[in-house]
């Protein structure tokens, strides 16, 4: 015996692997199919749920014809950010950290005016593993999108946007502040930063604010799925 | 039998006639493309899939607006109603396609078309 319920369920389930429609456009695209299939039952006694379900289907079209027809209408803006930042991102790598101006701190030996790339290989020879970890969370974040893993995502998430407000923190101090010079003449603070630090922090706050977005949405249909199993 | 109004027409006039009919009043996705065919005769085609991209794409642009709600079976729908900026796109667009329908009449000899 047809279940329409399953039918419904499988149909949406197939809808969401193929295409990248969010769960409130799949929400509506499901009543619309509930509405059709109704219809049809209304319309001719005769016919039982799976042939009116197949009709509704048909109706709303292939998997691949709606999400063009969605892409056509624009994608969802957290892309736009995910794309921003990570462009931001790559951008930032050639850039350097510090302008010619800047300190030597007790960081010494650590090249800061060389863009941001060469400093991030002289950390890892010198195996200063802190500046790694936002950079590889960067690296993480496509692979784990792509493979919908939503627990790293969390995580990812809240890595990436720590560091970045850290930064994006410490910038506007250091510019608030000034340069701060010490009785031997040092200057410790970090006075004159490049665009390569800027555009690295920022783009870790909008990968992060792409992600949050993102999350959100698997939030939701994860709350609506036990709702659905609870009714 | 009449051939249906092809697919780029169609297109175009999507907007004018999704805020023409949310214009009286607030209403959902399946309610709409049934509207639609019964004001073309269904000489207007609109395929179901097509609907909801137009519907987003107006609500991203501030046109129409839509909310949640639970129907009598329980289910959630989406209910979309006209904005004040939807309302005066409509005027315009109505503008338009009285220009457009008043010149090809025009051209038609002044025939009813």
């Amino acid at each position: 015996m047809f279940e329409l319920e399953t039918g419904v369920a499988s149909w949406r389930r197939r809808l969401e692997r193929r295409t990248s429609l969010s769960p409130r456009e799949l929400d509506e695209l499901e009543d619309h199919l509930r509405a059709r299939v109704d219809l049809e039952l209304e319309l001719n006694p005769t016919l039982t749920p799976y042939p009116a379900l197949v009709i509704a289907r048909e109706g709303l079209g292939a998997p691949a014809a709606l999400a063009k027809e969605f892409t056509k209408a624009g994608r969802p803006w957290w892309r736009y950010l995910l794309l921003a930042g990570c462009a931001m991102y790559g951008v930032s790598l050639f850039l350097p950290i510090s302008g010619p101006a800047a300190l030597q701190t007790a960081y010494n030996e650590v090249p800061w005016s060389v863009p941001a790339h060469e400093w991030l290989h002289q950390a890892i020879v010198d195996g200063w593993i802190l500046p790694l970890i936002p950079n590889l969370a960067m690296a993480m974040t496509l692979p784990a999108l792509l493979y919908s893993w939503r627990s790293r995502v969390r995580w990812l998430t809240w890595t990436i946007g720590a560091f970045g407000v850290s930064a994006l923190g410490f910038g506007v101090a250091s510019l608030l502040d000034g340069p701060a010079v010490t009785s031997a003449g040092e200057i410790t603070v970090f006075p004159y930063l490049g665009l390569g630090y800027w555009a690295w922090s920022a783009a870790h706050v909008l990968v992060a604010a792409a992600l949050l977005i993102r999350s959100r949405a698997w939030a939701s249909t994860r709350s609506e799925t036990r709702r659905a199993r609870n009714v | 039998m009449k051939k249906p109004v092809y697919k780029e027409l169609v297109a175009a006039s999507s907007r004018p006639m999704v805020l023409s009919i949310l214009s009286g009043g607030e209403t959902y996705g399946y309610e709409i493309l049934k509207q639609v065919q019964l004001l073309s005769g269904g000489e207007l085609e609109w395929s179901d899939g097509m609907l909801y991209p137009v519907l987003h794409r107006l609500e991203r642009d501030g046109l129409i607006k839509g909310r949640w709600q639970l129907t009598d079976a329980g289910r959630r729908r989406k209910y979309y109603r006209l904005t004040s900026r939807g309302k005066r796109q409509l005027s315009t667009d109505r503008e338009s396609w009285r220009a457009v329908y008043g010149a090809l009449q025009m051209s038609w000899g002044g025939s009813h078309v």
